[in-house]
């Protein structure tokens, strides 16, 4: 062996060492924070090039994709018509003009952000966004998509990226509703499919095929009436103390190229600060 | 070309392609989606015998991979200890430099990284109580056989070249051994 090729492995084996040591003793956050900030760019860009080509991410492809966007056109087509027959016209434009405006009449403050990054596992459902706790951002906080669909919250930060997860992730929570009520009816969670599960529902609550679901609002950081999803199926035994229901996301994950993180308003940065 | 000047390129190439294996690839369909170049790389590599080059590459791709990751893997030691490995491998126990080595040698190579991987998620999920998902079966062969068509197009487009363009010699078999 010549010289040169004995003293690389030992130089390599003397970096990993310091770096470990240094991982250990956490001196190395702020310069793996610097090195994410140098290629957060390139991220970035590539993020936009593959959305611009048409790449959104694994699990289906377009012609399913398209079918099923169909689908959930029609079925919230008929769920708009049974709001009319079942509420006054005056409470429906009320509760709808609420969803478009959710953000103006929240209390909640929001930070834009692009997907650079999606899990290929359907039972690992998360994103990466480039946002992290440089621009405010906490775990716990809400992910929406433009429209106001509730999408999942973040789990993980770092100074200048975020996990979150989605609903339908297999470690996913979140307390829910039924859209105009206020009191929580159960917990939606992740099944590692595209869909999610609404469970903890209890059986004298009266649910149904195409009720839609929103956030309770019980939670710290989760603001109430954000959509979650639409409810395909309810399987219920009177001899069980509760109901479980099949949700369907309204988001489809992917498609989610830019989200919008929500952030109470008393964390939003001061002026000049 | 100086090894400083070697090295530089193969940063930057080290660069690319970890940046692709973080982001871009988890935007293409799947099967697409399970394309992971950096294996197949070392492994051609250590076969060209581009012991040094390899090393680095895999350093850096390994550094890039923890970055940009949210669970605990350390991939900066886990890659260029598989380098070594591999060597090691080739060195005591192929018998030849033939295609079937090579995809032997990478298919060891995902299996092994595979072990290295699933044991930091394990570790990651007793002692830090991160629950991340451990890589199934169904991904690994997926992986597995994107490696294999890899390497396999990596070795015979360039010996296909060589034979069409007569660059080879005529007493030269086709893994370049003279007779």
């Amino acid at each position: 062996m010549k010289k040169g090729e004995t003293q690389l492995p030992i130089l390599i084996v003397g970096v990993i060492s310091i770096v470990l040591l240094l991982y250990l003793f956490g001196i190395l956050s702020p310069i793996a924070d610097g090195v994410r900030a140098l290629f957060l760019p390139v991220q970035r860009a590539n993020a936009f090039v593959m959305s611009a080509l048409g790449f959104h991410g694994t699990g289906h492809n377009v012609v399913e994709l398209e079918k099923r966007a169909k689908d959930l056109e029609a079925r919230v087509s008929t769920l708009s018509v049974d709001y009319v027959k079942i509420r006054s016209l005056e409470e429906e434009n009320r509760h709808l003009r609420e969803t478009a405006k959710f953000l103006q009449n929240s209390t909640y403050d929001h930070v834009g952000a692009r997907v650079i990054s999606r899990s290929t596992d359907l039972r690992d459902s998360y994103l990466v966004i480039d946002r992290g706790s440089n621009d405010g951002l906490e775990i716990g906080m809400a992910v929406v998509v433009d429209d106001g669909v509730f999408i999942g919250k973040i789990t993980q930060l770092y100074s200048r990226i975020s996990r979150v997860t989605l609903v339908s992730d297999e470690q996913s929570r979140v307390a829910a509703t039924k859209a105009g009520e206020t009191k929580l009816l159960g917990v939606v969670e992740g099944r590692g499919t595209q869909l999610a599960q609404m469970t903890l529902i209890p059986q004298n609550e009266p649910l149904n095929p195409n009720d839609l679901i929103v956030t309770a609002g019980i939670e710290e950081k989760i603001p109430p009436n954000l959509v979650i999803g639409i409810i395909n199926r309810v399987d219920s035994k009177p001899t069980d103390p509760f109901k479980i229901a099949t949700l369907e996301p309204l988001s489809l994950r992917d498609r989610i190229d830019l989200v919008i993180v929500l952030r109470p308003a008393v964390l939003r940065p001061e002026p000049g600060l | 070309m100086s090894f400083q000047r070697r090295s530089i390129f193969i940063a930057f190439f080290a660069c690319c392609i970890a940046l692709y294996e973080v982001g871009m690839r988890t935007f293409f369909p799947i099967p697409y989606a399970y394309f992971f170049p950096s294996m197949g790389i070392i492994c051609l590599g250590l076969f060209r015998r581009w012991n040094e080059e390899v090393l680095i590459f895999a350093f850096i791709v390994g550094c890039l991979h923890d970055l940009f990751s949210f669970h605990i893997g350390f991939h900066f030691v886990g890659f260029p200890l598989l380098v070594i490995f591999l060597r090691f491998v080739s060195l005591n126990v192929m018998t030849n430099r033939s295609l079937y080595s090579l995809i032997a040698m990478v298919l060891l190579g995902r299996y092994c990284f595979w072990i290295w991987e699933t044991f930091w998620i394990w570790i990651g999920s007793i002692v830090m109580n991160n629950h991340h998902i451990y890589i199934s079966w169904s991904e690994l062969w997926r992986r597995s056989l994107w490696d294999i068509l890899f390497v396999s197009l990596c070795f015979l487009i360039p010996l296909f070249i060589q034979k069409i363009f007569r660059l080879r010699r005529k007493s030269m078999d086709n893994y370049g051994s003279v007779f």
